[in-house]
């Protein structure tokens, strides 16, 4: 039968390690914050990470919190009772043999955000957000390198505590999906619940996955959902469905199999050769016994409780994209370069209030202070130059007191100097000279260097003036004002 | 209720147990579950309709914690009581993929 | 060899350990301890009677041995129970079989057989247990001594290593009702390591022991008098209402029709929770593991449980596997929550209307050495004890009586129940029982 047409339909599991100080359920070390980002392995375990005998699981009040920042940012509903549930099953980096989880009843449920994909807005609702454990970690690589065959167990990583973002299948495109994946990790940043480090694994990404095919007789066919596990890029998560969306399709011309119970399988990706490969058929035939945890007792949340975590939350990427466009008249490029880092934003708005100058401010922190960071190797907010400086800087241009190079000179001066601006340009010699005599005496010094520029310019020229103003420049050492020396040259010229 | 079990349902479960038996473990194990469960099976003569499952003998709630570290296990520690490690870590013989 | 080591002629210790008390002056001080097998000590090792864990040694106390050695006691060593706490005879324990002080053919009852054995042969003061289903007081019952089992939540069960962790709950044995109170006062009150554990300081279960009562209400159930009761039993436990009333009790007729489905309720619970507590056996990070060859992970994991546990262990587990298995969660599982909702409920009720409930706290006394071969009659034994534990409320076993039909006089035990986190009047009911028998301060023959 003809296919007419396909529709891709994607669902995405997030999970987020909140960067807590101590585990989900223990007081050992987390570390998914920065100073343990290196941690030895095996040196963040204590009796309940290993799952000793004996030791007993007690909820971390501030994963719970900071859950609910992020449920209430996704403008979900926090439930006022919640309990945990355990997850049966096997493998060498669950310790316990079952993973704590919420099963039914989960603390956040049903929200939804907006995306935006080419000038488009979109919603996509969210099913529910529930708090779990990180499981460990299997390698493969020895210490100082060399290969093990078999695997080894580091349990750093187990007991931190991991939220899952549980989306509708709401998403029809690759693009959208990272567009979704990117915007929740904004918010995230933003809620500072995470550094939002893909690379260290601080955000995975599970798309469920499959197409709705439409045959010539009007039928449509639902492909078996393909959930693909764990990916950690944008670039991994959008290679996972476009392969998908053409796979699933060959795949249902030759088989015919449709979704159904007992359908449902897990692919992992391939980032060498950028193709899905099968995990596990039959997902549902995995029978993970959920039940109450008998260790842990519910938690029921009061609405001051939920009052108190929602004061907290801050100003979010969507509502500062709203603003710096609207308010601020700041193009979409440089709004998302801003909102990038939560600590570049907030700085840049406070460089924005001592300064009043919006536009300016985003130039200065996004060319100056953006070329500066990267040569001194840290955040724009920490190269140490601070709003009042940076607004100080912005006034002297706009009093044409300074030049542009000469303030280029000032802003990476300033970064190591607690003067203000202007005290400090002055002192550095870099404000502008625009009194008429000090000009006077240095281009007729030019003019006298550079005879024939000078000719050239009397007979009409006009490119020949670089020339001369060169040697104005020099001899000012850089703190002649331009326009004003352009206009004595001329007019000392062309009498 | 049929309460006696089936060979097959015995070996699906001592699976999920990972629990390895033989053929006369698995036949015994079947004889001893399927008489207890016919005496477990007698639950079902309990009316429980309506009635909220009790999780908790004493339904206590909101026990937690403040997010504070305490003192971990040294490595040394960590791996004393495991039966083969390999460096710093627990070793596991060769996993061939998918889950165990 | 030591006076224990020389003593324990019943297998009752794996491990004797000789150590200076640490704190002095403390209330316990100069009181003798064992520790049964499945609590965690930084001492000696901690194998709960199995294979699985032969050697392990934990980097940790349990809170309750803290607590204790706080206090000044003297711990003596861990006794031998049924392999992770599941059996009711000690006869499941990898270390060999528990004999009972009062006829070595018999045995002390279990899971806590070696704690009970041991005081019962006044080889150390106390001795501590776990009561998942009876675990304390079947033993305490079946080796003529006191046992209790407190209210679920009263002592923290961080460092036990758990069994069913909304059932299992630490206790003491002692011969006398005043130590296991004195004891239990130590060991109880709030652990920041254990959510379910109540968030109260520890009750005041000394003072007022001897104090008496203006009224007592004394409940006896129609459900636990006849039947499959020994005739022994039944009228050790009709002597023991006509103490009460002689002592001013008043003795109500209550109904606790639930108490036979107990069972059927307490062995889809507690092995549910047992397959999952036990998960954590697999042999990476501590425990056995198999010296075969295994093509996989799966193969290194079932060869390394098979080997490791044994056959009581195992089918619990699969017991457990099975009800909490899809399918069968709702008819198993969820219907055992529900009814141990109704039996919560059923001892609210009777609990209007009485104070304590008496009755026996086994069916018969002690039975011979592998005489209950099938597990069901194995399991039936817990028949009065159970409900306890499912509704989480506490119980004591005091002896009461003695069969003389069978050669060796066996101990007989009376079963004293009392509401939730009423322990302190638990206690004082017991104790003037005590204060007015002689049962406990009898001795087995075979001591030397």
């Amino acid at each position: 039968m003809k296919i007419v047409s396909t529709q891709l339909l994607i669902g995405m599991e997030i999970h987020v390690e909140l960067a807590t100080n101590s585990k989900m359920f223990t007081s050992a070390p987390n570390g998914a914050i920065p100073e343990r980002y290196d941690a030895e392995p095996n040196t963040l375990v204590n009796p309940l990470v290993m799952a000793l005998p004996g030791s007993l699981p007690v909820i971390n009040k501030s994963a719970v919190a900071m859950s609910m920042r992020v449920g209430l940012a996704l403008n979900c509903t926090i439930s006022s009772f919640t309990k945990w549930d355990r997850k049966n099953y096997y493998y060498p980096d669950l310790p316990k043999g079952y993973q704590i989880s919420q099963f039914d009843k989960p603390l956040c449920l049903e929200g939804a955000i907006e995306i935006e994909v080419d000038g488009e807005i979109k919603p996509v609702r969210i099913t529910r957000a529930h708090l779990e454990e990180d499981t460990g970690k299997l390698g493969h690589e020895l210490p100082g390198g060399g290969h093990y065959d078999g695997s080894l167990v580091d349990l750093n990583r187990a007991g931190t505590p991991l939220l899952e973002i549980v989306s509708e299948p709401d998403m029809t495109t690759a693009d959208e999906a990272v567009a979704y994946g990117k915007e929740i990790r904004a918010i995230c940043r933003f809620l500072g619940v995470t550094e939002g480090i893909l690379q260290r694994g601080h955000m995975r990404f599970e798309p469920n996955i499959n197409v709705v095919i439409t045959t010539e007789d009007g039928v449509e066919h639902p492909t078996p959902i393909v959930e693909v596990k764990n990916l950690n890029s944008f670039k991994a998560l959008h290679g996972a469905i476009e392969h998908e969306a053409v796979r699933q399709i060959e795949a249902w011309k030759e088989d015919g199999l449709e979704m159904g119970p007992n359908a449902k399988s897990t692919r992992g990706w391939d980032d060498q050769n950028l193709v899905t490969v099968m995990q596990r058929e039959k997902e549902d035939a995995h029978d993970y016994r959920f039940f109450p945890d008998p260790d842990l007792v519910p938690l029921t949340i009061s609405q001051d409780w939920i009052d108190e975590v929602n004061e907290s939350i801050p100003e979010l990427p969507a509502s500062k994209r709203a603003r710096y466009k609207n308010e601020y008249s700041i193009s979409t490029k440089d709004t998302e370069a801003l909102i990038a880092e939560p600590t570049l934003s907030r700085f840049f708005e406070t460089c924005v209030e001592a300064s009043n100058d919006p536009s300016e401010c985003a130039k200065w922190l996004l060319n100056a202070g953006a070329k500066e960071a990267n040569e001194q190797g840290c955040r724009v907010d920490a190269l140490g130059i601070t709003p009042e400086q940076i607004a100080g800087i912005i006034s002297l241009r706009g009093e044409n007191k300074i030049g542009s190079s000469a303030a280029g000179t000032l802003f990476v001066k300033l970064c190591s100097s607690d003067q203000t601006a202007e005290s400090l340009a002055e002192s550095e010699g870099l404000l502008q000279v625009n009194d008429e005599n000090t000009l006077a005496t240095w281009v007729q010094e030019a003019i006298d260097a550079q005879p024939q520029a000078a000719d050239d310019v009397r007979q009409g020229k006009d490119a020949a003036i670089g020339r001369l103003m060169g040697e104005v420049m020099k001899r000012s050492g850089g703190s002649a004002d331009a326009g004003a020396v352009r206009k004595q040259l001329l007019a000392t010229l062309r009498q | 209720m049929n309460t006696s079990l089936t060979t097959d349902e015995v070996r699906h479960v001592a699976t999920l147990a990972r629990l390895a038996l033989s053929d006369m473990e698995i036949e015994k194990a079947k004889e001893d579950l399927s008489t207890i469960f016919e005496h477990i099976s007698r639950l079902n003569e309990i009316d429980t309709t309506g009635v909220d499952p009790l999780d908790h003998p004493t339904e206590l709630q909101n026990a937690s914690r403040d997010d504070t570290t305490t003192s971990t296990l040294t490595q040394e520690q960590v791996l004393a009581n495991a039966p083969a490690v390999k460096d710093v870590f627990f070793d596991v013989p060769k996993v061939l993929g998918g889950e165990a | 060899m030591n006076t224990i080591q020389k003593g324990d002629t019943y297998n009752a210790f794996r491990e004797v350990w000789e150590q200076p008390n640490t704190a002095q002056n403390g209330v316990l001080d100069g009181l003798t301890v064992a520790v049964k097998d499945n609590i965690v000590t930084t001492t000696g090792t901690t194998t709960c009677g199995s294979k699985m864990l032969d050697g392990y040694e934990s980097p940790f106390n349990a809170t309750v041995i803290d607590r204790l050695l706080c206090a000044g006691a003297t711990l003596v060593g861990k006794t031998n129970c049924d392999e992770f706490a599941m059996g009711s005879s000690t006869e499941h324990c990898a270390w060999g079989p528990v004999l009972n002080p009062w006829d070595t053919t018999r045995v002390p009852g279990g899971s806590s057989g070696g704690s009970a054995a041991a005081v019962a042969a006044r080889l150390c003061d106390v001795a501590l247990g776990s009561d998942t289903g009876g675990s304390i007081r079947q033993p305490a019952a079946l080796c003529g001594i006191v046992g209790y089992k407190p209210t679920y939540g009263l002592v923290s069960r961080y460092g036990l290593v758990a069994f069913a962790s909304s059932l299992d709950q630490i206790g003491a044995f002692a011969t006398t009702v005043e130590d296991v109170a004195k004891v239990t006062e130590v060991m109880a009150g709030f652990d920041e390591f254990d959510s379910t554990c109540r968030n109260e300081p520890s009750p005041d279960l000394t003072t007022n022991l001897d104090s008496p009562f203006d009224t007592l209400r004394i409940g006896v159930a129609a459900q636990y008098i006849g039947g499959q009761n020994s005739p022994d039993v039944d009228s050790a436990i009709s002597a023991a209402i006509e103490t009460y009333r002689e002592l001013g009790a008043t003795i109500v007729d209550i109904d606790l029709p639930l108490t036979e489905v107990g069972i059927s309720t307490y062995y889809v619970l507690a092995p549910a929770e047992c397959s999952s507590n036990l998960a954590r056996y697999d042999g990476i990070r501590y425990g056995h593991r198999t010296a075969k060859p295994c093509k996989d992970l799966f193969e290194l994991y079932s060869e390394s449980r098979a080997e490791g546990f044994g056959d009581e262990v195992k089918r619990r587990i699969m017991l457990g596997t099975y009800v909490l298995s899809s399918g069968y969660y709702d008819a198993y599982y969820n219907n055992a929550l529900k009814t141990r909702r109704l039996i919560s409920e059923e001892y609210k009720r009777a609990f209007e209307v009485c104070d304590v409930i008496l009755g026996p706290t086994t069916p018969t006394t002690a039975f011979k050495i592998g005489e209950k071969a099938d597990p069901l009659a194995m399991y039936l034994c817990d028949v009065y004890t159970a409900n306890t534990n499912i509704a989480g409320i506490c119980g004591i076993s005091i002896p009461c009586g003695f069969s003389e039909t069978t050669g060796n006089p066996l101990p007989i035990g009376l079963h004293l129940q009392a509401a939730w986190y009423d322990d302190a009047n638990l206690l004082r009911v017991a104790q003037l029982f005590q204060k007015n028998t002689t049962f406990h301060t009898k001795t087995p023959e075979s001591i030397t």
